[in-house]
């Protein structure tokens, strides 16, 4: 039973693999055959807020990797140091063989993860399903005002081919529900599409306005309600280089701040500077496109080989 | 030259990932997409960062649509552009079901051919030219199955699996190469009925794929163990198998294709499933020349599958040499599909074989009209013959009768009328008509010609008495001489007649003389007489009134042992009228004592 209303009462679950409505004792989604966690459906009934989650980019741009690294960071990483009381979980067995496995084993080997399929494998058990405790996050705090409180938040990984994102056909075949995913991330490997032009496999500003029209065609009824994350990859192999890469050249700091100076460290991000870069390219159609279609636009850069 | 045509399709790793890099013109993309979600190649991790990654080749089948196939081999590359390990190429060549067809849709078949032909590729440009290949089906069919040798059990077992796995929902899974794989599939598919074959999909290294195929294939290699439920487990190797489901009783057909199999049969198995669906499909000039060669045991099973269609066929055709060469294992429902067909018909009376005839003789008692073909019944003797023994045999389809006495006319014979009436006679006891049946047959046998011999006669009339039982039949069947019939309906007549006689208002004297002249069996007679007066119902007044007659008949009766016995029930019905007085007198002195004073 499904219903993609606003939920009514009894109607209280998200199914985080249709997205669809479920009736609170459903245990398994028929659309997706696959068997809900049991864990999952306790912690949104408890009303723990679901994020899912969706890197899109070209393919070796680094979506998998960018996972891999973020995994590594919450599993092996200082977080636990950092932030009071965080902690990780996997909701279903699946999700902790897969991050083990396909994720964080690898990058401690240090192996390239091989390319990921195009079309999403749904056999593999969906998306990761992670539970993180204690998470740093604006929320509401006492006398209305907001400020950085902790807070339990489950996210859903999925990780897709980038042969999927030369369309948009190809993207919405596979997430039909692509408005839940808030933010999108947009991974670019500016590098790569330099060395592309000039080896002459493509021009980098063709593959710029690809990814522009590629934005542009999603449809605006669901994008203008979204926020985009758009983060430039490989971020070591533009270090040292502003006069080609402007901002994006600067090393910035990888200290990891404790919750209290998350307000100042997202604050950087605003840096409006770090757009400067796309007019390097006489790519600020593609700004424009982005901040015109989405609800907000925000510009990072990364290091997911950094450890 | 028949010829089978393949486009082609190339997925590959390239600049921008994972793409069709090369394809025929004309490839729609929805028909690309589907091709490039299939083409899908995974090794375990542990191979898949080794410095010698295993080369092993993939071959796939799936439908494209409802009218396509794809054929294809993935190949493992090694890295990709990025140093990323994972690379693979595939290969697809898309077949139409038409052409497909011409290979028995044996996809297998096709899979070897093009491996021997080299004309899997190993490498692709981006968008090189990719032209259609035309195969003559002759040099394609010259890939003859290779027959495996398994158990008959076995055999079975993979058969039934096959058979139900949309039911089971659960794929097969062999372990071994891509080669053993591939040549085991191509005999299966010789095995399995052609309205399955296109279903069956299949990929012989799906390690990480999970179930999107109905057979799936992993190498004999611990590297490449993996989680998941199977109907059937089966190891080529050492035949080794593992699978238990319950899919009910064995079809019989089912049992002679294993049973055929296990004694390498597969090509005679193939024939019949390709002269089946010739059959299925209409094709009958296609069907006889595969049927014809296909040796007894195929052709029964054909027979068994089919019975219906080629029934049908044999008959839309007029095949007559088919027909009769099937005559031994015709039911009276397959006389039904033949007997639109009359000359068939004709043909199959005209042989005089005697299960024929039984047969349409039994047919002629099933409950549709048969009005139309009751004339046959006038064409043959043994015929005839058969469909009266059939009429005794089942009293309560005699209705049919009713509508052959409505053509009866058109072939009066008094034999025929003669062989009627005695198989009426033999129903009468358990005849089911109703009153308007009764009536028209009644109508019918009134309506022949009057009866020459007066045998014929009294049949008739008793037949006549016993449908409507009315005093007018009784009236004419006491005209006739009924001690021609047999001695059970003959007493019963009789019987009959005299409760109707001793029951009459009129000259009751004179009918019972009239009768007892009439009837050759006196003693019958009298016994009868006694029996109806001594159970009477009728007012003593007219028991006397019988008296007179009673005892002289009895009295005319020859001298015997029966006739004592006779004089003696006479006499105590009807006591002389001095026996009686003394009768009564003892009654009202009352006993007498013992020394004789009362």
């Amino acid at each position: 039973m499904s219903d993609s209303s606003v939920p009514s009462k009894v109607q209280r679950m998200k199914c985080p693999f249709c997205f669809q409505f479920h009736d609170d004792s459903t245990t398994r989604c028929e659309e997706r055959d696959l068997e809900i966690p049991q864990r999952y459906i306790e912690r949104v009934n408890e009303n723990v807020p679901v994020i899912p989650m969706l890197a899109i980019g070209f393919s070796g741009h680094g979506k998998t990797c960018f996972l891999s690294s973020l995994f590594h960071y919450l599993l092996e990483g200082p977080l636990s140091h950092k932030w009071p009381g965080f902690n990780w979980y996997g909701l279903n067995s699946e999700t902790l063989n897969r991050v083990r496995k396909d994720y964080v084993d690898r990058m401690q080997r240090g192996q390239i993860p091989p390319p990921t399929p195009g079309m999403f494998k749904w056999e593999d058990g969906g998306p990761l399903i992670l539970e993180l405790q204690n998470v740093p996050r604006f929320v509401r705090l006492r006398f209305g005002r907001w400020g950085i409180g902790r807070q339990d938040v489950i996210f859903l990984f999925f990780d897709i081919g980038g042969e999927a994102c030369e369309d948009t056909e190809k993207i919405l075949k596979n997430f039909p529900f692509f408005q839940e995913f808030n933010p999108l991330t947009i991974l670019i490997d500016l590098t790569m599409l330099i060395k592309e032009g000039d080896e002459k496999v493509s021009n980098a500003m063709q593959r710029m306005h690809q990814l522009m029209n590629m934005i542009y065609v999603m449809p605006p009824e669901i994008t203008r309600t979204q926020d985009v994350l758009i983060c430039y990859v490989k971020a070591d192999r533009m270090w040292g280089q502003s006069h080609r890469f402007g901002p994006l050249a600067v090393k910035t700091s990888t200290e990891d701040p404790t919750p209290d100076k998350i307000p100042a460290y997202l604050d950087e991000f605003e840096d409006l500077e770090q757009n400067r870069a796309l007019h390097l390219w006489r790519v600020s159609a593609f700004l424009q496109r982005a901040q015109k279609q989405f609800q907000t636009s925000t510009f990072y850069n990364s290091f997911s080989l950094g450890l | 030259m028949d010829s089978v045509r393949l486009r082609q399709h190339f997925y590959a790793s390239g600049d921008r990932g994972f793409a069709s890099m090369a394809f025929t013109p004309g490839l729609r993309r929805e028909e690309q997409s589907i091709l490039e979600d299939r083409s899908l190649y995974q090794l375990p991790m542990s191979l898949l960062y080794s410095d010698n990654p295993p080369t092993l080749v993939k071959y796939v089948f799936h439908k494209i649509g409802e009218h396509q196939f794809a054929v294809g081999r993935g190949t493992y590359k090694g890295r990709d552009r990025l140093g990323r390990p994972g690379n693979y190429l595939f290969h697809n060549f898309i077949v139409s079901k038409e052409d497909l067809l011409k290979l028995h849709l044996n996809p297998s078949l096709l899979t070897r051919f093009l491996e021997a032909k080299h004309l899997f590729k190993d490498t692709v440009s981006e968008g090189e030219s990719c032209d259609v290949i035309e195969l003559a089906t002759t040099e394609v069919e010259e890939m003859v199955p290779r027959p495996f040798t398994l158990d008959k059990v076995l055999i079975l077992t993979i058969l039934q699996a096959c058979c139900n796995i949309d039911t089971l929902q659960k794929s097969i899974l062999l372990r071994g190469n891509a080669d053993e794989i591939i040549d085991f599939l191509c005999w299966l598919f010789s095995l399995v009925p052609y309205s399955l074959r296109e279903s069956l999909s299949y990929d012989t290294q799906s390690f990480g794929l999970g179930p999107r195929n109905k057979i799936v294939g992993l190498p004999d290699d611990p590297e490449f163990a993996q989680s998941g439920s199977f109907v059937l487990t089966l190891n080529l190797a050492s035949r080794q198998y593992q699978g238990s489901f319950d899919v009910g009783a064995t079809t019989s057909a089912i049992g002679a294709i294993a049973e055929i199999a296990s004694m390498n049969g597969g090509v005679e198995i193939e024939n019949m499933h390709s002269a089946q669906h010739s059959l299925v499909k209409g094709d009958y000039t296609g069907f006889k020349e595969k049927y014809g060669k296909a040796p007894s045991i195929s052709k029964d099973l054909i027979f068994a599958n089919n019975r219906w269609t080629m029934v049908t066929q044999i008959a839309a055709n007029s095949d007559t040499e088919l027909l009769l060469s099937l005559e031994d294992r015709l039911t009276p429902e397959d006389i039904a599909v033949v007997s639109p067909n009359l000359d068939l018909m004709r043909l199959l009376v005209d042989t005089g074989h005697r299960r024929t005839i039984e047969v349409i003789a039994a047919w002629f008692l099933t409950p549709e009209n048969k009005e139309n073909f009751l004339p046959l019944l006038f064409e043959s003797r043994f015929l005839w013959e058969a469909f009266l023994e059939e009429v005794k045999r089942s009293p309560k389809q005699a209705s049919v009768l009713v509508g052959l006495s409505r053509v009866f006319p058109h072939f009066y014979s008094i034999r025929l009328e003669c062989e009627l009436l005695e198989t009426l006679v033999a129903l009468l006891p358990d005849i089911k008509l109703t009153t308007d049946q009764a009536q028209e047959l009644v109508q019918a046998l009134v309506a022949f010609p009057p009866p020459e011999m007066e045998g014929i006669r009294s049949l008739r009339a008793y037949v006549v008495f016993r449908l409507i039982g009315n005093d007018l039949a009784l009236a004419e069947l006491l005209k006739a001489d009924i001690s021609l019939l047999p001695r059970e309906d003959y007493s019963r007549i009789l019987r009959g007649a005299l409760e109707r006689i001793v029951a009459a208002s009129g000259d009751r004297v004179t009918a019972l003389l009239a009768l007892f002249a009439q009837t050759k069996d006196k003693l019958l007679f009298a016994c009868q007489l006694l029996d109806v007066l001594e159970v009477s119902t009728v007012p003593a007044r007219t028991r006397q009134g019988l008296r007179e007659v009673t005892l002289t008949l009895v009295a005319a009766l020859p001298p015997g042992e029966l006739t004592e016995t006779i004089r003696i029930r006479a006499g105590r019905l009807f006591p002389s009228p001095q026996t009686s007085k003394l009768g009564t007198i003892r009654r009202l002195l009352g006993p007498k004592t013992k020394d004789g004073a009362n």
